[in-house]
């Protein structure tokens, strides 16, 4: 199972972003696992997906790659999971949706994050400590100082 | 028909004697469980066409319109995309 991140499902909806051709090369091989995508990821997407035509194109995404809502067993249990995961990285100041992932990737042996966020590599592991399994091998995508966009 | 064996802890072993009492069938829960995690897992990766191409085909049907304004920033920044959602959230509705 791959649990998507935001960064993927953004640069795949939005061709003028330079992150875009990336994830469209990867996404046949990381499609070959079922697609999974949580709540706080899909709000930070659509943050992110302002024009109509942007959500319209992650709502076909979503369908047409058949991308399976995350549900937990007890959500309660894993908002708990998540403060604590927030809790302890706090000096990283975090978000929602990274401890979530973090949290969540550890429920599932199966489960690996396709992200282009260089913490899931450097920083963040699952609540256990151990490494959060990454659906790509590279390193996170490293900003540049300029704006995101193609030429 | 294959025969699939399953060890129960005694709550579980309590909950299938319940279900039993219940009128519920426990091979047909089995079988539907499997069912749909086959679904889920398994048959959307082995059926259609390559992901690549249905992305490809969707952006081609939806193309940009002149108004879709370039994002600014670069989006595997977490703290730039967070100053985004926040001036988001603090912006009031038109």
């Amino acid at each position: 199972m791959i649990l998507l991140d935001t960064t993927p499902l953004v640069a795949l909806c939005d061709p003028r972003d330079r992150l875009h051709r990336r994830a469209l090369a990867e996404i046949d091989r990381v499609a070959r696992s079922p697609l999974v995508v949580c709540a706080p990821v899909l709000t930070e997407a659509c943050f992110l997906l302002e024009h109509p035509v942007q959500r319209r194109r992650l709502e076909r995404l979503l369908t047409e790659l058949q991308v399976q809502p995350f549900t937990a067993d007890d959500e309660v249990e894993l908002w708990s999971a998540i403060f604590d995961w927030l809790a302890r990285y706090s000096e990283h100041d975090p978000d929602w949706a990274d401890g979530y992932l973090a949290a969540i990737s550890a429920l599932d042996k199966s489960a690996r994050v396709w992200t282009y966020d260089s913490e899931f590599w450097t920083t963040w592991r699952r609540p256990d400590g151990t490494r959060i399994p990454l659906a790509t091998k590279s390193r996170g995508y490293r900003p540049r100082t300029e704006g995101g966009h193609a030429d | 028909m294959a025969l699939l064996n399953v060890r129960l802890d005694p709550e579980d072993v309590r909950r299938a004697k319940a279900l039993r009492k219940a009128g519920v069938p426990i091979s047909g829960l089995v079988r539907d469980a499997i069912r749909a995690e086959y679904e889920r897992r398994v048959a959307p990766a082995a059926r259609g066409r390559r992901a690549s191409r249905i992305v490809a085909e969707i952006l081609a049907s939806l193309p940009d319109p002149p108004d879709v304004a370039p994002r600014g920033f670069d989006l595997s920044d977490r703290l730039e995309r967070r100053r985004h959602i926040a001036s988001k959230l603090r912006k009031p509705p038109a």
